[in-house]
This record gives structure tokens, C-alpha cells and sequence, in this order.
């Protein structure tokens, strides 16, 4: 045989690796939206993978892990894959920690952070489904969900504000 | 002057806000009735207790290190003043419309043709740039054969859609074979199953 098969199966491995690397990144892509957004006054803006936060307007899709603030005289109106509704009011900061909707799979979650400012919800399927999933966080408090109507203010304190404030 | 005594109170109740705020963060949770009228409850724990909401209107205070504070109804301009902006942003629910098939096919049924400008309709009214296309099967037949169909069904739909003129980026297409169905009984053949939900956002 002409080939070492040392440096083939490393040539193997590594190609495996790439593959891999390049199926993950595909995977994040064709995540399912989480949600998307039915309204925007002011500035309203996504902070995604690390990447600026960009200006969001009606019918962007919102995905797990996005971080959203509105400024001040601003608000946000987002509709959800499980038909809940969520808006955020001025000077406001909500992560959305976690959403799971895929019933047929078993895979029901929702968990936002409001770090700080204004929210309101009126909760869908997923808390129909699975009321214990639901779930929003605050500096001070977890609220548990179990339907369906609420609203929540939070003041994010001096030592609660996320790492990710300004630390670019 | 009427406008500098208003002034005078608007610069009050400024300093009082502040004054509330530097006592530290804290968090308000108010239960508030469904549009359908149907009251839900929320559980609001931290690491001193918690506290269960169940009345309408009701709402509860956290303060840090201290447990949320028994249900109290708090003052129409406090409700304003913390949840008013983002009470008026929230969108209204969303629409769903069901539309029927004929047997083993991807051919609606006569009365579900008749929902499409309904259909389109809503979209219009609502603005809508997310759309859902969930096609599904019911039971009957081979579950390979009944996951192709679905999706099938599903995309003749989004096809009769971008046809009316809606953008195909706002619309989702998915299928779930017969996995989920609307009616679950014995029969097989069920035609309330074979079908395509449309949600429009």
C-alpha cells in the first residue's frame, strides 16, 4: 500500500471534526425561532451571540439565549411559538433563558429573566400543556406561572444587573 | 397658576419614585383575568418564602431578603405608573384556522376552500409576518407514508398562500405525520384529522 494509514485515519478524524464543527454551527442555525416580534416603539434592540445589539422591527424572529432591552419611551410586543403574548415597557431588560415548544417531542419550556423594567404576558400552550414550566425570573423573585394573565415590574439593583451590561 | 402648581406635583412625585427606588431593587408581580374572563394563578418564591396569587388584581411586592408581601391592590396611577407602557404594547393572541382535507390527498375540503379569503383576511387585518403551516394526518395507513402526506398537505397550503400574494419568509412550515391529532377515538379514518393548522401571529 502506497499510504501510511496513520495519516489517513489523522486526515479521517480531522475531517470529522470539521464536519461536526460545521453541523453544530447549521444545527444553531435551524433552531426554531422561539417567537417573533409583532410591535416595536422607540428603540427596541436584540443582543445576539455576542454580535451589537441591532434594532428589531415586526416580524423578526426571536430565538433562545437573545437578550432584548427597550430605552426609554420604548416597548416591545412579541408573540411566541406557543401562542403566548409578552411586551416589555420602557428601560427594560429580558433574557430568554429558555423555550422548548415541541409538544410532539415532550419538549415544553419557557424561563425569561427580566432583568430589569416592565413586562407583561399572557401565557399559551406551553403553560396549558406543562403549567410547571413556566417561569419568569427576577433580581428578587422566580414566578411560577401557572397561568395565564400577569405583569411584572422589576428595578434591576446595582449588584443585579447582568455581566454582559457594557462589558463588550 | 394651575400649570406650575401641576408642575410643582409632577416634580413631587418624581423625588418620591426616586425615593422608593433607593430603598433597592424590587420586584412587583400583579394577576390580572384572561381576556376570556378565566382567572390563572402565579406562585412568587424567593429564598425568605412565597406567596401565591389567585384574585384578579391582585399583586405582590419582593423586596430583597425580605418575603413577598401578602396580596394587596395597589392604586390605579401605581398600576400605571409601573406596568402602563408595557400593558399597551401587548399584542392581541393570535388566530388559528383549521382547514379540512379530503381523504388521502392533499385536495381541501369545499368548505374549508371557503376559509381561505378568511384566511387572508386576518393576515391583512393583523399584519401579520409570522405565519405557522402545520400540516397533519390522521391515523389511517403506514406512519412514513402518513408523515409525507402532512407535509404535503402543509405545503399545498403554503402554496395556495403565496399565491394569494403573502411573502413566503413569514411563513413557517412544519408536520407532524399523525402524531397530533385534533380528535382521538377509535376511528381511523377520522376526518377532523386530516388537516392543516394555520396560525397567524
Amino acid at each position: 500500500m502506497p499510504r501510511q494509514p496513520f495519516p489517513s485515519t489523522l486526515g479521517i478524524l480531522v475531517l470529522t471534526a470539521l464536519l461536526a464543527l460545521a453541523a453544530g454551527s447549521a444545527l444553531a442555525e435551524d433552531a426554531p425561532p422561539a417567537g417573533s416580534v409583532k410591535s416595536s416603539t422607540g428603540v427596541a434592540q436584540v443582543a445576539r451571540n455576542k454580535a451589537a445589539p441591532a434594532q428589531l422591527k415586526p416580524g423578526d424572529r426571536i430565538f433562545e439565549k437573545d437578550v432584548l432591552t427597550t430605552d426609554a419611551q420604548s416597548s416591545l410586543g412579541l408573540v411566541m411559538r406557543d401562542n403566548s403574548v409578552l411586551s416589555l415597557g420602557p428601560e427594560s431588560r429580558l433574557v430568554v433563558e429558555s423555550f422548548q415548544f415541541a409538544p410532539e417531542k415532550g419538549a415544553l419550556a419557557s424561563v425569561m429573566r427580566l432583568a430589569k423594567g416592565s413586562a407583561a404576558c399572557i401565557t399559551g400552550e406551553i403553560a396549558k400543556l406543562s403549567p410547571g414550566t413556566v417561569q419568569v425570573l427576577t433580581p428578587t423573585a422566580v414566578i411560577g406561572i401557572r397561568g395565564t394573565h400577569f405583569l411584572v415590574h422589576a428595578e434591576g439593583g446595582p449588584d443585579m444587573e447582568p455581566k454582559t451590561e457594557g462589558g463588550r | 397658576m394651575r400649570t406650575a402648581r401641576l408642575i410643582q406635583l409632577f416634580l413631587f412625585a418624581l423625588l418620591a419614585i426616586q425615593m422608593l427606588s433607593a430603598c433597592g431593587a424590587k420586584t412587583v408581580v400583579l394577576l390580572l383575568p384572561d381576556p376570556d374572563g378565566h382567572v390563572g394563578s402565579v406562585v412568587v418564591t424567593n429564598a425568605q418564602g412565597s406567596q401565591i396569587l389567585t384574585q384578579a388584581g391582585t399583586a405582590t411586592r419582593i423586596a430583597p431578603k425580605a418575603a413577598p408581601s401578602p396580596p394587596e391592590t395597589l392604586s390605579a396611577a401605581e398600576t400605571e405608573q409601573l406596568f402602563g407602557p408595557a400593558q399597551r404594547a401587548l399584542p392581541t393572541k393570535p388566530v388559528r384556522y383549521i382547514l379540512y382535507f379530503e381523504s388521502d390527498g392533499v385536495e381541501l375540503t369545499p368548505e374549508s376552500k371557503a376559509d381561505l379569503p378568511k384566511v387572508l383576511a386576518t393576515v391583512r387585518e393583523r399584519q401579520s409576518r409570522d405565519i405557522s403551516v402545520v400540516g397533519h394526518a390522521s391515523k389511517a395507513g403506514d406512519e412514513a407514508f402518513n408523515i409525507g402526506l402532512s407535509r404535503r398537505r402543509a405545503e399545498a397550503v403554503r402554496k395556495i398562500l403565496v399565491k394569494d400574494g403573502l411573502p413566503t419568509g413569514i411563513i413557517d412550515v412544519t408536520s407532524h405525520g399523525s402524531a397530533n391529532p385534533l380528535v382521538i377515538n377509535n376511528n381511523p379514518y377520522e376526518p377532523r384529522n386530516r388537516r392543516v393548522e394555520i396560525t397567524v401571529r
